[in-house]
């Protein structure tokens, strides 16, 4: 009756441990996947960084910014022609400056 | 009246305290140099006559003429390739292969012309500071880089001295810094270097931005049973046909102004529409003396 007792404790000791260790198993499994999972997706995303620099530096200027215009005239100001200094056109400094074809 | 003579045409230089002139003298005579040593296309040890030879292959480049072909393509695509730096081989056609005191009159014979090759012919890299030119096309800067000098050098006046300066490179003039009081006095005339003036000559006065004036009075010569001059219409690589004896232009840049005053002269009638549209103040003098004003320029009528 002992031994009987004794074969059992040692079945369920026995079992004890196999679900034990099955829990630890399935922990670790869970676990090294989410880790694994987590170190893929900051590789992934570290590397996606990566290559949005790379193609903004390719990218030539023109088609980087598509809403650039065309080059157009830079037109004086409004203060572009002086007013003589009171004297009306031509009284102003700098006498012998002349523009003509050249 | 003329401070001295450098890029094949006379330089003025005013300061707005006179104080100033001695120094400004000296800074506009070195950037004018160094403008004479990257884009003159006389010169065979310039940068611009090595791109030339270069048979389409990239070059490095200077800061400064890196500029000076940025202007010349600035140029061409304000005007949609009317003012094009790769006019070189049809200056050469035409008789304008050295500087122009050199050039005599009457020799060889007409040229034929043909269409001067698309601006996309010259490609630069301003990354590496490289350019490269399609082999056979040459560069020509005549219609930007005097008028870039210009601004450079008034730039460069103001910032050394402090004070206001005006630089006219042929008649081409740039103002920066402080104006004196009134403005600058400018008397427009037929030809910048004329002694004398004419009836349709007048005097404004600016303060800031930049002026210039191409003409076809002046700069002629001939070819065989034809006369030339030097502004070339890109459409036949011949000398554009006269509607204009002069055309003068205001605008922010003495660059702007100059590539608006060239382009007008090819225009030839459509010119005053043209350049009222874009908001720049001219004055032009047809071939048989008529006055016209465009846009903000004094007694000007909007157009």
């Amino acid at each position: 009756m002992q031994s009987e007792n004794t074969l059992r404790d040692r079945i369920a000791e026995r079992e004890g441990a196999t679900r034990l260790l099955r829990r630890w198993t399935i922990g670790l499994v869970v676990g090294g996947t989410g880790l694994v999972a987590a170190l893929s997706f900051v590789a992934a995303s570290t590397f996606a960084g990566h290559q949005q620099v790379a193609s903004a530096d390719q990218q030539p200027a023109a088609s980087s910014n598509p809403q650039q215009q065309a080059p157009q005239f830079q037109s004086p100001g409004s203060g572009f022609f002086g007013n003589g200094g009171g004297g009306g056109f031509g009284g102003g400094s700098g006498g012998g400056v002349v523009t003509g074809g050249s | 009246m003329i401070d001295f003579r450098a890029l094949g045409t006379g330089v003025v230089v005013r300061t707005a305290d006179p104080s100033g002139r001695d120094a400004a003298l000296a800074i506009v005579e070195s950037e004018l140099a160094a403008i004479d040593a990257a884009c003159s296309r006389f010169r065979d040890d310039s940068e611009l006559s090595r791109l030339n030879r270069a048979e389409g292959r990239s070059i490095s480049v200077s800061p400064l003429f890196l500029e000076a072909l940025s202007a010349g393509l600035r140029g061409a695509e304000l005007t949609g390739g009317l003012v094009t730096p790769t006019v070189g081989v049809a200056l050469r056609n035409i008789g304008y292969d050295r500087d122009f005191g050199e050039i005599g009159d009457g020799g060889g014979v007409a040229p034929a012309g043909a269409p001067v090759p698309a601006w996309g012919a010259l490609r630069i890299d301003t990354g590496r500071s490289e350019a490269s030119i399609i082999s056979g096309v040459e560069v020509d800067l005549g219609a930007t880089a005097k008028a870039l000098a210009a601004d450079r050098a008034a730039a460069a006046v103001a910032r050394e001295t402090g004070m206001g300066a005006l630089v006219s490179v042929g008649g081409d003039l740039a103002i920066a810094g402080p104006p004196p009081d009134g403005g600058w006095a400018v008397t427009v005339a037929e030809d910048h270097a004329a002694a004398a003036g004419t009836s349709l000559d007048e005097t404004i006065n600016l303060n800031s931005g930049g002026l210039a004036t191409s003409s076809t009075t002046v700069r002629r010569w001939r070819r065989g049973d034809q006369e030339m001059h030097h502004i070339v219409d890109p459409s036949t690589g011949l000398p554009a046909r006269v509607h204009w004896r002069t055309v003068t232009v205001g605008a922010a840049t003495c660059v702007d102004a100059n590539i608006a005053a060239t382009a007008a002269i090819i225009l030839g009638r459509e010119a005053p529409n043209w350049l009222g549209e874009r908001g720049l103040p001219a004055r032009l003098v047809s071939s048989d003396g008529e006055l016209r004003r465009v846009g903000s320029w004094p007694g000007g009528t909007r157009t």
